[in-house]
């Protein structure tokens, strides 16, 4: 059986702080919007944003976040951005209750760096990290079904909508708004050039 | 404030086939102006930005090159060694050579393909030729209007006036129903236009004081926070907390000048208005090179004979031109022989033959006895300029009767290296012969001393030691000097670019000797 939800969340706007901090904005679209508003439903349900810094161009993982979602490995784990291997040192997420505005404050801060200084840890600066956003609604089909009291199969304790994702930053640079749908204020400071050996520039 | 400084290259000065002199230096004019203001101290700490846009704004108010004649006097430094050979001496009289900077090109010179901030200039000085002899050295006088108070004003005027649009912005917000908080949406909301110009003045007033790594991108961080499509009030209040830290950090720039000038003084008044403060500055460059009137032996090597012109600085060749140059020997007098060139110094020789039969005139008056002066007795008259030593005018005295040909060939010879226009000499037992060179007047140079370096042309690239650098006011003199010359054969440049070059290795004067090759 498939199972599918129709809503959808897209990001409005994003927000990079200047600590590694970022304010994801969302509105949630599609038919189904209405009926997350149901009190007694809308405990069940979740809207989830998952915030990764994994560059695919760098192939450090055999795997993406995409083929993650794709074969549906979160609705069996829905907190498969934790436990799934090697993912942890990328990902971040948060759940919030669907509503019309909301917001997601995800912290970077243990697997990305504020300042440009290397620390022992060697976690990629906020300069110039890879950033991208993977949003889906999620039910938590298997508290339903402990409330309700009723089976249900264990690839289906999590189902899912249909995930959206698109790219923030590549690099710390903010992509190009030709190429992106979402606002996004960028509050990091300014970046210096690095210094060079012998002087800085030539006038 | 006079000061002498490092800003500048040598010059490199050569002479066109009229006589006249074409000449090249390159100056730093960004350094220059920046390590001689009043505030070097201050902008020192600026960052690259700031330094070029104080260069920029600082005005040239006079610009000299004169000529004056040099000659060698020997001076010696404080631990009484000998220093430079050549000295400017006071009685010497300076004759204008150039009036203004505009007087002077541009070479967009390429210097291994890279731009090093060094600004080449060339020009001809076109009264050269019309002087008759000695050897001469160039001065440039500079003076400018120091750019640094004009910058500061200029920056801190679009400051306030940016600071002025945000809290215009701010207060648009707060039209009651115009602002949605829970969207971060305004209804009405100002020209991305004007956000785009108000976040570059921040970022521009920014890269004044960090060197930053992406301008671009910095414009675009600033604008997120305050284009209306984006903008959040927290987020347009957080642009203009960064703005006030700028301008209190340029307000605190202006305070340490100690000039008066004040926040409120500037807001009003035009940059570049003849502002009371802003200092002058005059800079002396004596170039070490000199340059001589005369032709070493009354000849040149001409390497492009018939191409090139005639004043406007250094002459430029192709590439192929210079591959394919030939040098050729000018002369611009037929070449004089060793005893015209003793006669040109005032020694007359009269060539009698040697006739062994012929009667020696035994005139008393001119029969000098030298027993009593090399004998033994020689000691207790005198030396050889004893008063009654018979008067004997030897300019016109037969040199025959005194001493023989082989004599004056054997004196003649050892004389003949030191001479610099002895061009041969022969002296056969009975006789002495002239022998004029194999080429007179023009044809393929020979090779005059095989001994010496081959005659090359050499250009002059970047040394791999020392990169060019950077804005810091501190290694000027090691960025002027960086440059070196290689052989043609082991330069390669892409097309298009314009390389300064010399001729090397010739013993004789070469005419144009410096030139620009633009590589084909």
């Amino acid at each position: 059986m498939t199972c599918k939800l129709s809503p959808i969340i897209s990001v409005d706007s994003v927000e990079l702080d200047v600590s590694p901090y970022v304010k994801v904005s969302v509105v949630i679209k599609g038919a189904f919007s209405d009926f997350l508003k149901d009190e007694e439903l809308s405990k069940y349900i979740r809207a989830v944003c998952v915030l990764s810094i994994y560059d695919p161009d760098s192939q450090e993982v055999s795997n993406s976040v995409e083929a993650v979602l794709e074969s549906k490995a979160h609705w069996k784990d829905t907190e498969w951005y934790k436990n799934a291997r090697g993912w942890d040192a990328y990902l971040r997420a948060e759940k919030v209750l669907p509503t019309d505005s909301a917001v997601f404050d995800i912290d970077l801060s243990d697997i990305v760096r504020a300042g440009e200084v290397i620390t022992q840890d060697d976690k990629v600066s906020w300069n110039k990290t890879y950033l991208s956003y993977f949003t889906y609604i999620q039910v938590n089909t298997q508290q339903m079904a402990e409330d309700f009291n009723i089976a249900i199969a264990d690839e289906y304790k999590g189902m899912a909508g249909d995930y959206e994702t698109g790219v923030i930053m590549i690099g710390g640079v903010v992509v190009d708004s030709d190429e992106r749908s979402f606002n996004v204020r960028d509050l990091r400071e300014v970046v210096e050039e690095e210094p060079v050996d012998g002087g800085s520039c030539s006038p | 404030m006079t000061k002498s400084n490092s800003h500048f290259t040598d010059l490199m000065i050569t002479k066109d086939i009229s006589g006249n002199a074409d000449f090249i230096f390159g100056v730093d004019m960004d350094r220059m102006a920046i390590d001689n203001s009043a505030y070097s101290a201050l902008i020192a700490d600026m960052a690259d930005v700031a330094k070029r846009q104080i260069a920029a704004n600082s005005e040239i108010l006079s610009f000299n090159i004169v000529r004056r004649q040099v000659k060698k006097e020997l001076s010696l430094n404080s631990l009484g060694s000998p220093q430079k050979p050549e000295v400017f001496s006071d009685e010497t009289i300076s004759h204008q050579v150039l009036g203004s900077v505009g007087e002077m090109s541009e070479v967009p010179l390429s210097i291994s393909g890279k731009t090093s901030g060094i600004k080449y200039l060339t020009a001809s000085d076109m009264g050269l030729s019309k002087q008759t002899a000695g050897t001469y050295q160039y001065e440039l006088s500079i003076s400018t209007v120091c750019g640094f108070i004009p910058t500061v004003n200029k920056l801190l005027k679009k400051l306030y006036r940016t600071s002025n649009d945000v809290d215009d912005y701010l207060a648009l917000l707060d039209i009651p129903d115009n602002y949605d908080s829970n969207k971060q949406k305004s209804k009405i909301s100002i020209r991305a236009a004007k956000t785009d110009e108000m976040s570059k003045t921040y970022v521009d007033a920014i890269s004044y004081f960090q060197n930053l790594k992406n301008i671009d991108e910095e414009y675009k961080r600033a604008s997120s926070l305050i284009a209306s499509r984006s903008a959040s009030k927290e987020s347009i209040g957080i642009f203009q907390k960064r703005l006030n830290t700028v301008i209190d950090k340029v307000e605190r720039l202006i305070s340490k000048t100690g000039t008066g000038a004040t926040p409120s003084g500037v807001a009003n008044k035009p940059a570049n208005s003849g502002l009371p403060n802003a200092s002058t500055m005059e800079i002396k460059q004596s170039f070490s090179n000199t340059i001589s009137v005369e032709n070493k032996d009354n000849k040149f090597v001409d390497y492009f004979k018939g191409k090139g012109k005639v004043g406007g600085g250094l002459n430029v060749y192709s590439s192929s031109e210079v591959r394919n140059s030939k040098p050729e020997t000018i002369y611009l007098e037929a070449p004089m022989t060793s005893l015209e060139s003793l006669e040109a110094r005032g020694v007359t020789f009269v060539i009698n033959p040697i006739v062994e039969s012929t009667a020696i005139d035994t005139s008393p008056q001119e029969m000098i006895s030298s027993k009593k002066y090399i004998d033994s007795s020689a000691t207790t008259v005198g030396g050889l300029l004893s008063d009654d030593l018979s008067p004997i005018d030897l300019s016109e005295a037969s040199v025959a009767s005194l001493v023989s040909t082989v004599d004056i060939s054997a004196a003649v010879s050892s004389m003949a290296p030191k001479l610099s226009s002895v061009n041969s000499f022969q002296a056969p037992a009975d006789k002495i012969t002239k022998v004029m060179p194999k080429e007179i007047t023009t044809g393929a140079m020979t090779k005059e001393a095989p001994a010496m370096t081959q005659p090359r042309t050499m250009v002059l690239v970047a040394s791999q030691a020392s990169e060019p650098a950077s804005c810091s006011t501190k290694s000027s003199e090691s960025m002027l000097k960086s440059p070196e010359w290689k052989p043609l054969e082991e330069v390669s440049g892409e097309k298009g670019a314009v390389m300064l070059c010399k001729q090397e290795g010739e013993l004789s004067d070469v005419a144009n000797g410096f030139f620009l090759m633009e590589m084909k």
